[in-house]
């Protein structure tokens, strides 16, 4: 997909984001008493706004379809929308936040490191051993012991 | 002697705590480290530090992150010089002379220039904004939510127009998302809940730092692991120059470095324009003004100063708009905002009033900061240059732990973890399509501020717009936003391609 199809996409993709955000502005709880005193409400600015992403959704996709129809059938493809290396390190990630409410922050930050570290291609043995608790070990020093910001607990440790 | 002027020599006393002292002493080189290194930034490195301050006391905290922001703004130059590549968007133009320089074996020369630029532009950004900050203070204490509401959608504006080259329309539908998001929570002016979805979390709104920290950190680190390893070219130092001749020979071009100094603070003191702009301005006019612009982009050593100085000369200026109006021109002192707000401080007016010694401490410290950027700039060239053998492998790790942390510790909500990896997603596939970012933290930033303004506003006049053309400051701010807005619209509808 082209950049000017993406765009497209995004902005068709903005309308239907926009259009149950609006219906749902008129269901706010409480909303009906403070209309009946007031024009300016709670729903007022989050309608004024959901309008205004509407007109521009609506722009974005004029424009795209006005580049579409003018373009060269031959132009170059833009950048990968995502890559796999990203992907992996994004899911580990998300593995390592879950895991380190059982495993603790401890263990997690140190298997999480080992394997971002694998993962963007790090091969030496002795970083892949030695780098993650030591990393893991001077972000828990700083934050708990020097800063007294608490870390996640685990239920394991 | 002036309540302003025995502030001033009051907050000198802040030095002498030695909590300071250690705290500049880190985070000075800490600073200058994540200027190094592209693809971090000044930015990126607040962001990330930010959670170390949550358990330090308010002068501390905010004095470290001021640091690491003026530590980062020279660091930049150090890539910018050695490898060609700028180490932040600031030093963009410190490329075009201070890489032919190092190529000529003047590397050191070029650093030295650059530093003593830096510390001197930084300097006059500070004198600056001691004195100018507290006037602009005081007058503001006048402004009624008219002209809160005029300055928060110009400051909207201004982000958009300079974050958004390639599309404005791009950047129009941020900062529009960024104020949307602002809406979500429980209404400041009642207690109606507005798009919470029963999730008790939201009912305090979407709230700053994991925004921040997604957008921000998250998301450039997973730009970062696409990049893959690949190691720069360093240039090698193999000269040295003398501190003092440094000076000597920058004094030889005062007209530029006052001159660079003047447009850094000013640009920077304008919501949404930056350094990156106020380096190009300023490297503009002293090519415009020299007497050999042609040996300009050849190594010529005052492209270098008017580059350095003003951009670190912006550091100072865009100070101005957060701690007296309490609306950030830019994503760091954005991020500086967030800071404030965690230890219950509210940048504005009424904070020279009620916290002048903390507000005179972050003068004086950001003096001293420049001071030490100076010394670490000058003395610690070469391992500061040696950071750049750093490879993503290590380094993307790191930074997403901190983020976990950083996300984590305000509330100890893993809540506000998924929130930070769903807008690091969301970042990153905007930075794909081409949407810039810094539209949406300003909106989400800015948004109660200007919800406030426009509802207060409206009531008092019983539903009439009108009521913005009746104060003269608001009107400015309000006409200057719709103009740049139909200039844009107008460019956008009528131009012609190619």
């Amino acid at each position: 997909m082209n950049q000017t199809r993406r765009d497209l996409a995004f902005g068709i993709g903005l309308l239907v984001f926009v259009a149950p955000l609006y219906w749902l502005s008129y269901y706010f709880t409480g909303q009906k008493i403070i209309q009946q005193a007031r024009d300016v409400g709670p729903a007022f600015l989050p309608r004024l706004l959901l309008i205004a992403l509407a007109v521009q959704a609506a722009f974005l996709i004029g424009l795209s379809l006005k580049n579409l129809a003018r373009e060269s059938p031959v132009a170059p493809p833009p950048p990968a929308l995502w890559h796999l290396r990203p992907a992996l390190v994004f899911l580990a990630f998300v593995v390592y936040v879950s895991l380190a409410t059982v495993l603790g922050y401890v263990i997690s930050t140190v298997a999480f490191l080992g394997l971002s570290f694998f993962l963007l291609g790090e091969r030496k043995l002795w970083k892949l051993l030695l780098l993650p608790p030591a990393i893991t070990l001077m972000v828990y020093l700083l934050f708990e012991t020097l800063l007294e910001v608490w870390l996640p607990r685990g239920t394991i440790f | 002697m002036t309540a302003m002027g025995a502030d001033l020599l009051n907050a000198f006393a802040t030095l002498l705590d030695p909590k300071i002292l250690v705290v500049l002493l880190i985070s000075v080189p800490v600073g200058i480290i994540v200027g190094v290194l592209p693809g971090i930034g000044a930015t990126v490195g607040v962001t990330v530090l930010l959670p170390l301050t949550f358990g330090m006391e308010p002068i501390l905290g905010i004095s470290m992150l001021v640091a690491v922001y003026c530590g980062a703004f020279y660091g930049g130059a150090v890539s910018a010089i050695l490898i060609n590549t700028p180490g932040t968007p600031a030093a963009i133009c410190t490329v075009l002379d201070g890489f032919p320089m190092a190529q000529k074996g003047e590397a050191h020369k070029a650093l030295s220039m650059a530093v003593v630029a830096s510390f001197l532009g930084g300097l006059f950004s500070v004198f600056v904004l001691s004195f100018i900050a507290p006037l602009i203070a005081e007058a503001a204490l006048r402004f009624s939510y008219c002209e809160y509401f005029a300055i928060a959608i110009f400051g909207i504006i201004m982000v958009i127009t300079s974050s958004s080259r390639k599309s404005f329309l791009k950047g129009l539908i941020m900062g529009t998302f960024g104020l949307f998001l602002a809406c979500i929570g429980q209404d400041k002016m009642g207690t109606v809940e507005r798009y919470t979805f029963d999730i008790l979390q939201l009912t305090r709104g979407i709230p700053l730092l994991p925004v921040l920290v997604g957008l921000f950190a998250v998301s450039q680190a997973l730009i970062l692991t696409e990049q893959g390893a690949k190691k720069a070219s360093l240039l090698k130092i193999a000269d040295k120059a003398g501190l003092l001749s440094t000076f000597r020979e920058i004094f030889r071009h005062t007209r530029t470095l006052l001159k660079s100094s003047l447009i850094g603070t000013i640009v920077g003191a304008i919501p949404g324009t930056g350094a990156a702009i106020a380096s190009f301005v300023s490297y503009s006019e002293a090519k415009r003004s020299s007497k050999d612009p042609e040996k300009f982009g050849t190594g010529e050593i005052e492209g270098v100063i008017a580059s350095e100085s003003s951009n670190n000369a912006v550091t100072g200026g865009a100070l101005i708009p957060l701690l007296t109006l309490g609306i950030p021109g830019d994503p760091i002192t954005a991020i500086m905002l967030g800071a404030f707000l965690v230890h219950g401080l509210i940048p504005g007016p009424s904070l020279f009033v009620e916290s002048a010694p903390l507000i005179y401490g972050i003068f004086i410290t950001m003096l001293a900061t420049y001071f030490l950027v100076l010394a670490f700039g000058y003395f610690g060239a070469g391992p500061f240059a040696a950071i750049l053998k750093l490879r993503e492998a290590i380094l993307v790790p790191i930074i997403l732990v901190v983020c976990f942390v950083g996300a984590y510790a305000l509330d100890s909500s893993l809540f506000d973890v998924g929130l930070a990896l769903a807008f690091g997603v969301l970042g990153y596939f905007l930075i794909k399509l081409g949407f810039p970012l810094a539209p949406i933290v300003m909106g989400l930033i800015l948004g109660p501020i200007a919800e406030e303004g426009l509802r207060q506003a409206l009531m008092a006049s019983g539903g009439s717009w009108a009521i913005f053309l009746t104060r003269p400051i608001a009107a400015v701010f309000l006409g200057l936003s719709a103009l740049i807005v139909l200039h844009k619209a107008w460019t956008l509808a009528f131009r012609k391609k190619g």
